[in-house]
């Protein structure tokens, strides 16, 4: 019985079979990615189980292979290179798979930075006395999600993140303030109807915030607060609150004709203005909130596959349980990437984040000076650079990292991987930060591979007597017609 | 831009403008030798305008050469006589969806300036374009949005119009070396006034010279220009002036069109030599001339190792001029080892198509000697690496050569080439030894060069998991052969198949998935004759198999009862 299992996996008929399943299943991968993108490649492929299991499969297969030749002989020599080789180029893999750190860098000029970000994102909750962290690993959105929760909070509630969405597009609307935070400011949904176009646009203006505060809609500006100062030439509409909560407005059409008004707080919503535009635009009131918070809702992106896709956005949901909790209702919010929120939780307060997994080096780089260099003529860049101080215990040390130049340091490699284009030039340098410890396995089995490959064909024509025999004879027909 | 032109219209006015609409004065006896040394800065580079000459003629016709000009010439003729060119068809339109849309006839290939100048559908187009630009100006990565085919066209089609205007207006002649430093961009005949103006006036009188009829005036007036951009130069040295010279040579010598010639004639040379009546004599004549078109190939790889000052294996164009080297180099070190002519048979046959496949579709294989992306400079390991694969996948060109021709035998008659076949499959089996060998250590050799440079040995990129798979497959077919699970038949027909998956690797990646870290070599076309190559191909292996287990089912009983 044990003999029989052991010269399963030791068979050829496993290796071709395997070998051949591993090329299909790449293939596929490959034109997943192609249709699709990358990470939906891997998720499907290289970064699933069945996928390593076929790879292990594969180890299991050659060093049963490698042991059913016990006891080696010198004739086996070039068969073990190559086998073992390729086990341990597997184990290598393993290693950097599991113990390796694979993340990058982002660093302006003048600044100093320590904190690495990985691909995965996580939620981070802060509480009074402990900070936790709960993986989301990305998936693509014809997965559906499974809910992930922590129970072991300090507060009697148990946080779920119930929905996730691979890419999001943030939906920003105004509500009324319930909790008198000091940011609470008038917000005003409008409709724009009409123009050259005869388009109808639905927006919001809130003072809350200077980008919310003054919008483009076409030509025209929209504006709430202090009224500004006219632009020749543009048409521009200015709302501007009042202290006994009227609401004055201002217009101004390219041709400079002004109409203006004020309208007390019961006339706003539903109140239709013309400004006097081109092409016989109205403004109707939808929406008037004197003390309006954002509140930003999530929902799936029309652009789901590659570069330009948004990034993910995750619901996030706090129900409270133990004795005495029932009467109190969930809360609940809805996180981008990279959002922070303060859930109110039974007069208590946590703290909640939605972040790429991050991590602190041993050690700090302060980016001097970011440079890109072309050529000549042209704007295509011929190579890029990154002047550095790296600082730790031992002190200051500047260094150059560049394409195909990086820099060791305590363990850790750095990359020149990219920039952030700017004008009037770029300022900020993208690294990609490595630390390998699978690296000399993966490169003893490389090298094992191809001694053992190179000797398994050679060997054969060392020994004179054994090597077989080399034709020499000419074999007219074989060009025959 | 004014400037010139005055300065132009003032030269050519003293003579009596030849360039009446429907004739045109052109000397295409002249010799255009000393005018295409002049150094010209196109394309991040600094080049003969031979050279430039020549992209803007393949770019603007779709041809080499059009109506028996020499480019250089065209060129001249464009800027000295612009009425007669602006009404006359030169300008290609490939896709024939472009010239629905625009109104032309479909038939046609090529269009006048005025054609397309005039035309208000194209100008929309462009419109368009232009506002798109505009509205995406914050867009910093555009490798999300590909552009349709007949949209990239369309572009190309207004980057013509474009050139060929900045042509006649002398905007294209990016003659005017920077004064002082040498980063700078050199400025075009149309810069302002007080820049360059020696080129300027040596420039007009080289117009001058091409509208009238002394040969010789013309040489000294192209050797003033030359001088004069030289002149002005920051820091030209010899070995500058040496590397324009050797390009000039390499554009004129055509080396790889002489070597596919040579190599044809050689591959039959050895398909004598073979044969009942072939002897030691026609193997030699064989052998001189398959080393005469070897000797080009490998000059005209070197020089153009030496013009871009880098190893040409950045684009498929030069993959393919180097694994048909390859595929001669292993025939040829397969050929010492056995002498087995027939291996140099098949080789030179691959190479002189592969070649061949190089000089014919300029349009689709750009041949044009460009700068490399930051990732690709300067390193030795990338040299490494690619070179190590692609000789890989020549030696498996050459396996797929002989198995095809091991095929032909089966088709043949397996029972009366019992030898040939077993011949064949030897040598065919030695190919694959070096082509495993030689992928096995490139691809590795690959992830060392990732890791050496971005950290990651292994990213399954799409290149590097097809030539695993690739990899994958010979392996496969090596271990099968070893126990003997396919026979020499089988052998022949899985060696065949397996090269699918190195034209994946190779060209697929590239051209059909269009996806993953080696972008940098990413284009497009092809796709019809490379699906097309692989039908056949296909269709062949069909066609021989149901040949031999036909006759083999047949011819069993009756060799048993005999």
């Amino acid at each position: 019985m044990q003999k029989k299992v052991v010269r399963f996996f030791a068979s050829l008929k496993l290796a071709v079979v395997t070998i051949l399943a591993l090329a299909i299943a790449l293939a596929a991968a490959t034109f997943l990615e192609s249709l699709y993108d990358t990470p939906t490649a891997q998720y499907f492929v290289y970064r699933s189980s069945w996928f390593h299991a076929l790879l292990a499969l594969f180890g299991v297969n050659i060093f049963s292979v490698a042991m059913s030749r016990l006891p080696w002989k010198w004739r086996h020599t070039s068969f073990l290179l190559a086998h073992l080789g390729i086990l341990i180029l597997l184990v290598g893999s393993w290693v950097t798979d599991r113990y390796g750190i694979d993340a990058t860098l982002r660093i302006s000029e003048g600044e100093t930075a320590s904190a690495i970000e990985f691909e995965n994102a996580s939620l981070i909750l802060s509480e009074k006395t402990k900070v936790e962290s709960l993986p989301v690993p990305w998936q693509p959105p014809s997965v559906k999600f499974k809910p992930v929760s922590v129970s072991a909070t300090e507060l009697p509630f148990r946080l779920t993140v119930d929905q996730y969405l691979s890419h999001a597009d943030a939906d920003i609307t105004f509500v009324p303030d319930t909790a008198s935070v000091p940011i609470a400011a008038p917000a005003l949904h409008l409709k724009m109807v009409g123009g050259p176009m005869g388009i109808s646009q639905d927006l919001w203006v809130w003072a809350g915030d200077p980008n919310w505060a003054k919008i483009q809609a076409g030509p025209s500006s929209l504006s709430i607060g202090a009224r500004p100062a006219p632009t020749a030439g543009r048409p521009q509409l200015a709302f501007t609150p009042q202290p006994d909560g009227s609401l004055k407005y201002w217009a101004k059409g390219s041709d400079e004709h002004v109409v203006e008004g004020n309208l007390k707080s019961n006339e706003i919503v539903g109140k239709l203005l013309e400004p006097g535009w081109k092409g016989g635009v109205h403004v109707t009131l939808l929406d008037w909130i004197p003390h309006a918070v954002s509140h930003t809702n999530y929902k799936l992106s029309r652009m789901l596959y590659g570069k330009e896709a948004p990034p993910s956005a995750i619901h996030v949901k706090a129900v409270p349980f133990g004795p005495g909790m029932e009467s109190i209702g969930p809360t609940e919010v809805w996180l981008g990437m990279g959002d922070r929120a303060t859930l109110h939780l039974e007069k208590q307060e946590m703290d909640i984040g939605y972040f790429p997994r991050r991590s602190i080096l041993p050690f700090s780089i302060k980016l001097d000076r970011f440079s890109v260099e072309h050529y000549e003529g042209t704007v295509d860049p011929s190579s890029y650079a990154s002047r550095v101080t790296v600082i730790d215990q031992g002190g200051q040390k500047p260094v150059t990292i560049s394409m195909n130049e990086p820099l060791d340091h305590q363990g850790y490699t750095l990359y020149q991987a990219s920039y952030e284009d700017g004008q009037p030039r770029p300022v900020t340098s993208i690294f990609a930060i490595n630390r390998d410890p699978g690296r000399i396995w993966k490169y003893l089995g490389s090298l094992l591979i191809v001694i053992g490959t190179f000797m398994l064909f050679a060997m054969k024509y060392w020994n004179k007597k054994k090597a077989p025999k080399i034709q020499t004879k000419i074999v007219p027909e074989a060009v025959r017609v | 831009m004014k400037n010139f032109l005055t300065l132009l219209l003032i030269g050519l006015g003293s003579l009596s403008f030849a360039a009446a609409a429907d004739d045109v004065v052109s000397h295409k006896d002249w010799s255009y030798r000393e005018l295409g040394l002049t150094p010209i800065q196109s394309g991040g580079r600094i080049k003969p305008l031979d050279s430039f000459a020549r992209e803007t003629v393949l770019f603007e016709t779709g041809s080499r050469s059009f109506e028996g000009y020499e480019p250089i010439e065209l060129m001249l003729s464009w800027i000295a006589n612009p009425k007669y060119w602006e009404d006359h068809a030169f300008i290609q339109i490939q896709r024939e969806d472009v010239k629905r849309q625009l109104g032309f006839n479909e038939k046609q290939m090529r269009f006048t300036p005025r054609e397309i100048f005039e035309n208000f559908p194209l100008a929309q187009y462009a419109e368009s374009l232009n506002r798109k630009s505009q509205g995406a100006e914050t867009q910093t990565n555009p490798v999300g949005n590909q552009m349709n085919p007949r949209d990239q066209e369309l572009k190309r089609l207004l980057n013509r119009t474009g050139l060929f205007k900045s042509i006649i207006t002398g905007e294209a002649w990016l003659l005017i070396p920077p004064g002082g430093n040498s980063s700078q961009p050199w400025l075009s005949l149309a810069a302002p006034a007080n820049t360059g103006e020696l080129i300027k006036t040596q420039f007009v009188g080289l117009l001058k010279s091409y509208l009238g009829k002394d040969a010789g005036e013309f040489t000294s007036a192209s050797r003033l220009v030359r001088a004069a951009v030289e002149g002005e130069i920051p820091g030209y040295s010899e070995k500058l002036k040496n590397v324009v010279s050797s390009e000039l040579f390499f554009n004129r010598l055509h080396p790889f069109m002489w070597a596919w010639i040579l190599y044809l004639v050689a591959s039959f040379a050895f398909v004598f030599a073979i044969s009942e009546w072939g002897g030691v004599k026609s193997k030699r004549l064989a052998i001189t001339i398959m080393s005469a078109g070897l000797g080009l190939h490998v000059l005209g790889f070197a020089l153009r190792c030496y013009i871009a000052g880098r190893p040409p294996v950045t684009n498929m164009y030069e993959s393919i001029i180097w694994v048909s080297f390859g595929v001669m180099l292993f025939a040829s070190v397969i050929y010492v080892w056995t002498k087995q002519g027939v291996i140099l048979a098949v080789s030179c046959a691959l190479a002189a198509l592969g070649l061949i496949a190089g000089d014919s579709a300029p349009a689709m294989l750009d041949s044009s000697i460009q700068p490399l992306v930051p990732v690709l400079r300067s390193n030795y390991w990338l040299t490494i690496h690619v070179l190590t694969i692609t000789l890989g996948y020549a030696a498996f060109a050459l396996t797929l050569g002989l198995a095809n021709l091991t095929l032909f035998n089966y088709l043949k008659g397996s029972a009366t080439r019992k030898a040939a076949i077993m011949q064949l499959n030897q040598l065919t089996y030695r190919a694959m030894q070096f082509g495993v060998v030689l992928l096995a250590a490139g691809t590795i050799l690959g992830g060392i060069w990732a890791d050496y440079s971005w950290g990651r040995f292994w990213g399954w990129d799409p290149k590097e998991v097809w030539a695993l798979i690739a990899l994958l497959a010979y392996v496969v077919i090596l271990h099968a052969r070893f126990t003997n699970w396919i026979g020499q038949f089988g052998f022949a027909v899985w060696t065949v198949c397996s090269f699918l998956t190195v034209l994946m690797a190779w060209y697929g990646v590239n051209f059909v998935l269009g996806v993953g870290l080696h972008s940098y070599g990413f284009s497009a076309g092809g796709r019809g004759w490379v699906f097309g190559f692989v039908v056949l191909q296909l269709i062949y292996v069909g066609i021989v198999a149901v040949k031999e287990k036909f006759y083999r089912r047949v011819s069993a009983p009756l060799a048993a009862t005999s």
